[in-house]
């Protein structure tokens, strides 16, 4: 059977293909595996590539980082999680001055100060502790040369496969630190200066108190707290005001603080006790560091002592200037006193000599004369030397005229001397121009007793005045005044001693001359007051010189229109019939005296008890002439006068003259004060009233005598001067410009009422500057320079300046006023008596 | 379907019903590789099925018969060429849970192109293992041949029950069950 073989061939051949596919198939694997061999091998090799590639960058990486580590500026460390070094940057070994060796391995707290150890270990274990990833830290490290430095460091916690260790980054800040601590001891030293100065002020026993802007106290120092007697913690929170001011103060001193004055007040504190302190208090404003203001600073002294001495020493003086006040009061008292007596004894003795007497009689009236008349020199003399030896005399000074003063010296003492043959002859330096201020009292009194001196001492020859003006400068004269006579003449050893009190040259010369032998004492005294000293040459038999230079101050006044007319010399006979003369005066025998007088003379007089009465007469009949005595009952003289001259009535502007028993200054000041014309100190001789009527009312005396030759006179309350330059002897044109300002007047001076009233700046202004030159015209110079001031009040609008000006203008005003009305009335009659 | 299903099935059909039917069943089968068969080549699946249905007509045996007598065959091949794979089990579950999770793994590591079917296990309680196969070829009378040879080969008391899971027999669901842990 074929099918056999043919199954055979077939299975053969099936299997023959098979082992031929299966061979195919490995081969193609075995070929794959190759392949993939292959790939594998070189992918290996490009791994080892870039393997090596990897670990060379890495290598230069981690050199780049080592050498930014190991150059870098700050210290760069690490420690392990105990703080042990395991590495640190070349810049830490260098500054620190370690080597490597000496480092590493070692616990960081071996390098850090003594002083931070404890501190920087605190730290560490914080960071430790409580897992701190960064912080900064600033301590001092100590390098191997001792040297200790400050360092700001920043740690950082790593945490690495549950390894701690940190890294560090550490930089010397030694000059940073070393500048804040300076700052810090610099802001010490403040405090300690300040501190310093504080208990500097606490030892000089001042107090101070700190008060915020509200007042509450912020702080109170230990010697304040002892000045108050509180304690600081008592204080500390208080307001101040209330607390520790008392009420009286309390407002002003809170103002100031509130206002941030500084001031420097004293004010009353009050102690916890209760107690009320004196004390002087500057306060000021306290600034904080920003100069903000955070409050007041007060400093306080204790000054009840002070204040205490002060109230005593204020009553000391009250005592002494009482006391002062009664020696004074004593002294014008007995002065009063023994004058008025001895005034009427010698007034009395005068009246006498008038009456028959026979020869006897007539010499025991002389004695009687001359004794009281020494009597009265010996107290006036005692008298000025107590005055000035206590102190008391006070110099006046107003302006005067040197040429009247001497040319009335002269004529007294020529007058005096007409018995005798000694001739009286002065000479004054032209050059002494102007009026000169001092006391004319005072000075008189000098010359007069030099002058009275040599008349005593000169029974034949001359008594000559010398007046020379040694210097002028600015302001002021040196004036050398001699006084020169032919007289006795005094021995050189005695010239020291003629100044004592009561020392004469001879003790013969009382018998022969009389005397007190105060006077040149007094004179000398009396110089020296006035700035100079007296000096004497003289030989005896020859004469004598006295002479001495004071300063005078000027008064810039010229002399010019000072025309000194001469006196006529009166006698009662020429006393005209026509004065009448009003005589106030309490004391009878005075009264009786000067009546006789009067009676004798031909004078009209009317005589009144006391101020009161002679006030009631002045609204009856005017006068010529009032004789004032000045300390009156019921009305004294000063009071009277001030009536009459301002009061309603006949008498304002009837020349008075007071009489009065006191050499007081005050006295007689106060008496010219009020309106009086002059004095007349009593006891007065018969010639020294004529001559002080005579004085007083010359005008009139001489213009009934001289009408005829005599031009007219301006009434000596006018400005003369200026009326006499404008209208020389022109008195139609002063009658025409004197009727126009009286017609012209009273309108305008309403006008300028109503502006003053109404407030009106601008109109008072131009009214007051219209009216302004007018008084000049007629001799109220002053008031023209009232209304000058008022334009410039209206000018300026100061309505209460010009409204109060306006007030003393206008009482001024009423015043004058009459007086240029009996001044048109003067030049009237004047040029009718002149038809 | 890899070669060696081939290769060791037409050894079964010579060994129990000679040559003449090897040659029988591949001459009067359409194989598009000719019938000649290696065991490290891969032929189409359809040449099986065309294989074992002419076997069948030869034998009068039906194709589940054949398919299970021909896993019951394998399983010894298996066992002789890769006795590794049963040594490592301890017993008939720990074989059978290791198929899909180690074996055809491995399988899978040589013959990337392999079609394997799967066999899903899970342990009901002690002795009970339940197993689902599923396979396009729907041949779980071979795998129950293999299965109950592997059975057999560990020596256990066991009974095995197979459900249809679907009509097509795509899924079949082996519950086996140990009489006792030996």
């Amino acid at each position: 059977m074929t099918t056999d073989i043919e199954k055979l061939q077939r299975r053969i051949e099936r299997e023959r293909k098979a082992r031929k596919a299966a061979e195919a198939i490995l081969e193609e694997k075995a070929l794959q595996l190759y392949d993939a061999n292959q790939n594998l091998l070189h992918l290996n090799k490009g791994l080892e590539a870039r393997i090596n590639e990897r670990t060379q960058k890495l290598k230069e990486s981690e050199a780049r980082f080592r050498t930014l580590v190991e150059t870098a500026t700050d210290v760069i460390f690490n420690t392990d999680q105990n703080g042990v070094f395991t590495y640190m940057n070349r810049t830490g070994l260098r500054i620190y001055g370690y080597e490597e060796k000496e480092v590493i391995g070692k616990h960081f707290l071996d390098f850090i100060d003594n002083q931070d150890r404890e501190k920087c270990y605190d730290h560490f274990m914080d960071l430790l502790e409580n897992k701190i990833e960064e912080s900064y830290f600033e301590f001092r490290v100590l390098k191997k040369s001792n040297e200790v430095i400050w360092v700001g460091q920043n740690t950082k916690r790593l945490d690495i496969d549950g390894i701690t260790s940190f890294t560090a980054v550490a930089r010397d800040i030694t000059a940073k630190k070393v500048a804040e601590i300076n700052l810090v001891k610099a802001r010490e030293a403040i405090k300690k200066s300040e501190q310093k100065y504080r208990s500097m002020i606490e030892n000089m026993q001042l107090g101070i108190l700190e008060v915020d802007l509200e007042g509450y106290i912020i702080r109170a120092y230990d010697q304040f707290c002892i000045m108050v007697g509180y304690k600081e913690e008592e204080l500390v929170g208080q307001k101040s005001d209330v607390m520790l001011i008392s009420e009286e103060f309390q407002v002003e001193i809170s103002n100031k603080r509130e206002n941030l004055e500084s001031h420097a007040s004293e004010l009353q504190l009050i102690k916890k006790n209760g107690e009320h302190i004196w004390a002087i208090m500057s306060g000021a404003p306290m600034y904080n560091e920003f100069n903000e203001v955070i409050g007041t600073v007060g400093i306080f002294f204790d000054i009840s002592e002070q204040k205490e001495l002060q109230e005593q020493l204020h009553g000391a003086r009250i005592t002494a200037e009482n006391a002062q006040l009664a020696e004074k009061h004593f002294l014008a008292s007995m002065s009063h006193e023994i004058r008025t007596p001895l005034n009427a004894i010698i007034g009395m003795a005068h009246l006498l000599k008038d009456t028959p007497l026979s020869t006897d009689q007539s010499e025991y009236l002389d004695i009687l004369t001359n004794s009281a008349s020494l009597l009265l020199g010996l107290i006036s003399d005692i008298l000025d030397i107590s005055k000035i030896d206590a102190g008391k005399m006070d110099l006046q000074e107003n302006p005067v005229n040197l040429h009247k003063i001497i040319r009335a010296i002269e004529k007294t003492f020529r007058m005096k001397l007409k018995d005798k043959n000694v001739e009286v002859l002065t000479f004054i330096d032209k050059d002494i121009d102007t009026l000169l201020l001092t006391d004319q009292m005072v000075l008189n009194q000098i010359l007069i007793n030099l002058v009275g001196n040599s008349a005593k001492f000169t029974s034949d020859g001359s008594i000559r005045i010398n007046v020379i003006q040694e210097q002028k400068y600015s302001g002021k004269r040196k004036i050398l005044f001699e006084i020169i006579d032919t007289g006795i003449g005094i021995s050189t050893d005695k010239h020291d001693l003629i100044f004592d009190k009561f020392k004469q040259a001879d003790s013969n010369i009382i018998n022969t001359y009389g005397g007190t032998g105060l006077g040149l004492s007094i004179t000398k005294k009396l110089i020296n007051l006035m700035g100079g000293e007296i000096y004497l040459e003289s030989e005896v038999g020859k004469g004598s010189k006295f002479f001495f230079s004071i300063p005078i101050k000027d008064s810039g006044i010229a002399l010019e229109n000072e025309v000194i007319p001469d006196t006529q010399e009166l006698t009662s006979e020429k006393i005209n019939q026509d004065l009448y003369i009003l005589v106030v005066e309490d004391n009878l025998m005075n009264q009786k005296y000067i009546c006789t007088l009067f009676n004798k003379w031909n004078i009209h007089y009317k005589v009144a008890q006391n101020g009161k009465e002679a006030v009631e007469k002045c609204m009856e009949e005017k006068y010529s002439l009032i004789l004032m005595d000045l300390q009156m009952p019921i009305m004294t003289g000063i009071e009277a006068t001030e009536k009459i001259i301002n009061e309603e009535g006949l008498n304002n502007n009837t020349p008075i003259v007071a009489l009065t028993a006191s050499t007081f200054l005050s006295k007689k000041q106060a008496a010219l004060e009020v309106g009086m014309k002059d004095f007349l100190s009593k006891p007065f001789t018969p010639d020294q009233l004529i001559r002080a009527i005579e004085k007083n009312i010359a005008g009139e005396i001489v213009n009934i005598q001289n009408d005829e030759i005599m031009g007219f006179k301006f009434s000596e309350q006018l400005d003369t001067t200026f009326l006499e330059e404008v209208y020389g002897d022109d008195m139609e044109y002063a009658m025409d410009i004197f009727e126009i300002f009286i017609e012209t007047f009273d309108e305008e001076y309403d006008l300028l009422k109503v502006a003053i009233a109404e407030g009106s700046s601008s109109d008072v202004k131009s009214i007051a500057h219209k009216m302004k030159p007018t008084f000049s015209m007629v001799g109220l110079s002053d008031i023209t320079s009232l209304f000058q001031q008022l334009e410039k009040l209206g000018l300026e609008a100061n309505t209460v300046g010009y409204q109060e000006h306006f007030e003393s203008i206008d009482e001024n005003l009423n015043r004058k006023l009459s007086l240029v009305k009996q001044e048109l009335k003067n030049i009237q009659e004047y040029l009718s008596k002149a038809e | 379907m890899k070669g060696i299903v081939f290769t060791e099935f037409l050894e079964m059909v010579e060994k129990e019903f000679g040559y003449d039917t090897v040659d029988d069943i591949l001459e009067n089968s359409d194989l598009p590789s000719g019938g000649v068969y290696t065991a490290v080549g891969t032929y189409a699946h359809g040449e099986m099925i065309q294989l074992i249905s002419n076997l069948s007509s030869i034998t009068k045996i039906t194709v589940p018969e054949l398919l299970k007598s021909y896993g019951q065959y394998l399983f010894n091949t298996f066992l002789r060429s890769y006795p590794a794979f049963f040594e490592r089990s301890k017993n008939s579950f720990d074989f059978l849970e290791s198929i899909d999770n180690h074996i055809h793994v491995e399988v899978k590591k040589l013959y990337p192109d392999a079609e394997l079917p799967r066999f899903e296990t899970s342990r009901i309680d002690e002795t009970t293992l339940e197993m689902i196969y599923t396979s396009q070829r729907k041949m779980s009378a071979f795998a129950e041949g293999l299965i109950e040879k592997t059975l057999e080969h560990y020596g256990d008391n066991i009974s095995l029950k197979k459900e249809a899971i679907d009509e097509e027999g795509t899924q079949i669901k082996f519950t086996i069950v140990r009489s006792k842990m030996s």
